[in-house]
């Protein structure tokens, strides 16, 4: 009898670290994905960029600002047809909204609180220009780094639930993922 | 060059039981030392309203008398839309006059800021988020609080390392110690803390919070909030026993002056009141009595109790 139970619970030991690891491939293929999206985006904004004048420092506010709407005019122009989950795949959706929410449930109230208070509320649109008037939330550090690196130029912020990825010279909103609180 | 003098210079002010007796409005602390680093800081100002210029006015004002040369900026520098007009109200408008004389902005960023801020020439960020400079034996960190990434912290801990410099000065927005409304940023403080004990980082301003406070040294780090060179959040400060000196009732900047192996500051708010002031040796062990030593103003309060903020 106890032979049976042991041979059940071996059997069980097995069944979970198969599902296990076939989480966790499953997990790599939808981050390789995701890396793969990015860099495709990142190729296609820099050829975009080449065809513009460069980004330089300037006294004029106007000339700088005239950039990042040219900029963000071209990447929209390009990818009009783009749609929410072209970057974060729902199998990458699935875990950024795990890391994230597993970041915000290990906080206390007051860690919380600190995450929760910019943080702008809006519904993300994919090719929307950041409003001007919405601050740029504190992108928690510790978050940050639990999170896949981007190449510069792209980087991660919150709104009210969701993640966005944000072009930043072009001040445009890229993709997003909704639900991540 | 007009500038406006609204101030009433008085006489000494007397302080009440147990304040120090300070020096009355638009009275000068700092020591002016021959050939020393004096710089201003301000910090949540970019408002365009006039509070934000009546600070600006202040400050030229006190330029007369304490020639800095250069501001740093704790971020949030515009409020709000970024169009090419808000840089001129925002900015431009406001510090005219230093901006006149020659004197330069070295800007951070805040939850406020567009990062293409970075490319504006008038805050000397040099296209970088975050950057470093160095002024005679005192080396500037200037860091972007709001995007912390991996990165950042590696180039971070690169420049500290390599810092011959006297004195390390590091500021950005969020503050690692304040007690107001956001209070402690303390995802931030683990990872940052460690590396400003390491590498001797000797002094850090931040912003955010709208008032002012002067932390006591932390791990032997004097800490600065001043974020109300434009925002004001009136009796935000909340009781800590951190609290050395805290200002909440009005807007203010901050003056300070590296000569040798100390540095002077002092807090001023809009109508020209020093509301704080100190000294910090470079090397507070060979240093008798306190690490800082300091007077305040009425206005200010000192050492708060606690309530269990943090």
């Amino acid at each position: 009898m106890k032979a049976g139970f042991g041979a059940v619970a071996v059997s069980l030991a097995l069944t979970a670290t198969g599902l296990a690891q076939s989480r966790t491939v499953a997990q790599a293929q939808a981050m390789a994905e995701f890396n793969q999206r990015v860099g495709a985006y990142m190729a296609q904004a820099k050829q975009l960029e080449s065809s513009l004048p460069p980004l330089k420092k300037s006294d004029d506010a106007g000339e700088i600002s005239a950039r990042e709407v040219a900029f963000g005019f071209a990447i929209r122009t390009a990818r009009s047809a783009a749609r929410p989950g072209d970057i974060f795949t729902p199998g990458a959706a699935k875990v950024f909204r795990r890391i994230i929410k597993n970041d915000f449930h290990q906080r206390s109230a007051h860690r919380k609180k600190l995450v929760l208070d910019d943080i702008p509320h809006f519904r993300p649109k994919v090719n929307q220009t950041y409003p001007g008037e919405a601050p740029l939330a504190t992108f928690p550090v510790t978050l940050l780094a639990a999170l896949p690196v981007i190449p510069e130029g792209l980087e991660y912020r919150l709104l009210s639930d969701y993640l966005i990825l944000r072009d930043v010279k072009a001040n445009i909103i890229v993709d997003f993922v909704v639900d991540v609180f | 060059m007009a500038i406006p003098i609204k101030q009433v210079v008085a006489s000494f002010a007397l302080a009440a039981a147990g304040w120090l007796a300070v020096p009355a409005a638009q009275e000068l602390t700092l020591p002016l030392k021959a050939d020393s680093v004096r710089f201003a800081v301000i910090g949540d100002n970019g408002t365009g309203e006039r509070p934000q210029y009546q600070v600006g006015e202040q400050m030229a004002v006190f330029h007369l008398k304490f020639p800095f040369t250069f501001v740093i900026m704790m971020g949030d520098n515009l409020y709000g839309s970024e169009r090419p007009q808000d840089f001129v109200a925002k900015f431009e408008a406001p510090y005219k006059v230093l901006l006149d004389a020659k004197v330069l902005f070295y800007a951070s960023l805040g939850n406020h800021d567009d990062p293409n801020q970075r490319f504006y020439t008038p805050f000397n960020m040099g296209g970088k988020r975050y950057y470093t400079f160095k002024k005679a034996n005192a080396r500037f960190f200037a860091l972007d609080s709001v995007y912390m990434d991996p990165v950042q912290l590696a180039w971070l801990e690169e420049e500290l390392k390599n810092s011959g410099s006297d004195w390390k000065i590091a500021y950005f927005h969020h503050p690692l110690y304040a007690s107001g409304m956001h209070g402690s940023q303390t995802d931030l403080r683990a990872l940052l803390e460690p590396l400003f004990v390491k590498y001797g980082v000797n002094v850090v301003f931040s912003g955010h919070e709208h008032f002012y406070q002067h932390i006591k040294p932390q791990k032997g780090i004097n800490y600065f909030v001043s974020g109300a060179a434009g925002q004001l959040r009136p009796g935000d400060i909340g009781p800590s026993p951190m609290t050395a000196v805290g200002f909440d009732s009005d807007r203010s900047f901050m003056l300070v002056e590296v000569a040798g192996d100390e540095l002077s500051f002092e807090a001023i708010s809009r109508l020209g009141k020093t509301v704080d002031h100190g000294t910090i040796p470079l090397h507070p062990a060979v240093t008798a009595g306190a690490a800082v030593q300091t007077g305040t103003a009425p206005g200010a309060r000192r050492h708060l109790s606690s309530s269990g903020r943090p």
